[in-house]
């Protein structure tokens, strides 16, 4: 039982200071800012754990410091990565909340196309891609740089192992 | 030395090995199911992953004759593990699936590995993606048309934007919530920090 409470404590204690700075301001970078909290937190509880063990909230011993790090990753991972979605809506949910919110009128293809004309994905998508150096842009257009072509090897190469289409 | 007859290891390990076990047996199930849905595979792995994880937390709980409130604890720790881990892999899996800027990179990949932002913006312009959307979530029966409109339909895509808007309004505040109901420039599986 002391495990359980000790992993749920040290990963709330995290979600609340994220909680208090992202109240206070936003981050610049958010991905890198959340990696920064949620895993320095474990990080300095794991210190803690190892200079005074067996406190009411530090880890009794190796095992269960383990068990708590095994817990707090996967849920801070899992949260960073559904942070993703939180910060933008998807095209796919803006369109199911319109026609949620027409009503019993309903929405045509039209007025659904409307509502995401204007936002360029493809731009937004290659903007972003510049800015972290997949792709590099020159006189002839966009040419692949090493790190688009590693990311690109990895997840086609895990796909075909998949044995699925192409997808986007 | 690892003490044998001490099972915490299996215990503190477990949603670790139930990944591994996930991505195994996707893997596996996915060259079983072949076709164009990607998601009975990653459910069938998801089960695996977190069968494995029960059961071997369990079993070492019961070796190691730990009192029943604390097994149940325990258990429970590591089912929330395994899904969140579960949940993890789903999204990177995705990402292979309906991530536009994979697609691009892949395009870029089979041209040589240079296009011209005409040629890219010509292939993936807003209405076939809108419509690529819309594609989607009339086959999966998440909107329905009728006369020529659309209407809600399965209510389960439309649950979870409810609860992302409802997380919005906790961690970012009710004004920032307000700003990003604004319609998007991204899509689902795409954000910064992933390719």
């Amino acid at each position: 039982m002391s495990t359980a409470i000790l992993a749920s404590g040290v990963f709330a204690a995290a979600f609340l200071i994220h909680l208090i700075w992202w109240r206070i301001a936003l981050p610049r970078r958010q991905t890198a800012a959340l990696l920064a909290v949620f895993f320095g937190v474990l990080v300095a509880w794991l210190i803690l754990s190892h200079f005074l063990p067996g406190r009411w909230w530090t880890a009794a011993d190796r095992w269960q410091a383990i068990h708590v790090a095994v817990f707090h990753t996967a849920c801070s991972l899992a949260y960073i990565v559904a942070y993703s979605a939180l910060e933008h809506r998807s095209p796919s949910m803006t369109l199911l909340v319109a026609v949620a919110d027409s009503g019993t009128a309903g929405c045509s293809h039209e007025e659904l196309r409307g509502l995401l004309a204007g936002a360029s994905p493809v731009e937004v998508r290659l903007d972003a891609m510049l800015h972290e150096g997949m792709v590099v842009r020159d006189d002839d257009g966009y040419r692949l740089a090493p790190k688009g072509r590693a990311w690109a090897t990895v997840l086609t190469n895990w796909r075909r192992l998949l044995g699925m289409p192409p997808g986007g | 030395m690892l003490d044998l007859t001490d099972h915490r290891p299996l215990i503190a390990l477990a949603p670790v090995i139930g990944l591994a076990a996930d991505c195994v047996s996707h893997v596996i199930a996915a060259r079983i199911i072949r076709g164009r849905n990607p998601y009975p595979a990653l459910a069938a792995g998801a089960l695996v992953g977190l069968v494995v994880t029960i059961a071997m937390t369990w079993a070492a709980c019961s070796r190691d004759a730990t009192p029943f409130i604390d097994t149940l604890a325990l258990v429970g720790l590591n089912t929330v593990a395994s899904l969140a881990f579960a949940f993890g892999y789903f999204n990177f899996v995705n990402l292979t699936v309906a991530s536009l800027r994979i697609r691009i990179l892949e395009e870029l990949v089979d041209s040589g590995g240079q296009l011209s932002r005409t040629a890219l913006l010509e292939r993936y312009g807003t209405s076939s993606v809108a419509d690529l959307r819309l594609a989607r979530l009339v086959g999966g029966g998440h909107l329905v048309e009728r006369n020529g409109r659309l209407h809600t339909g399965r209510l389960q895509f439309l649950l979870v934007a409810r609860i992302f808007d409802g997380l919005r309004w906790l961690i970012f505040g009710p004004a920032y919530a307000a700003a990003l109901r604004r319609p998007p420039a991204t899509a689902p599986g795409d954000h910064d920090g992933t390719p």
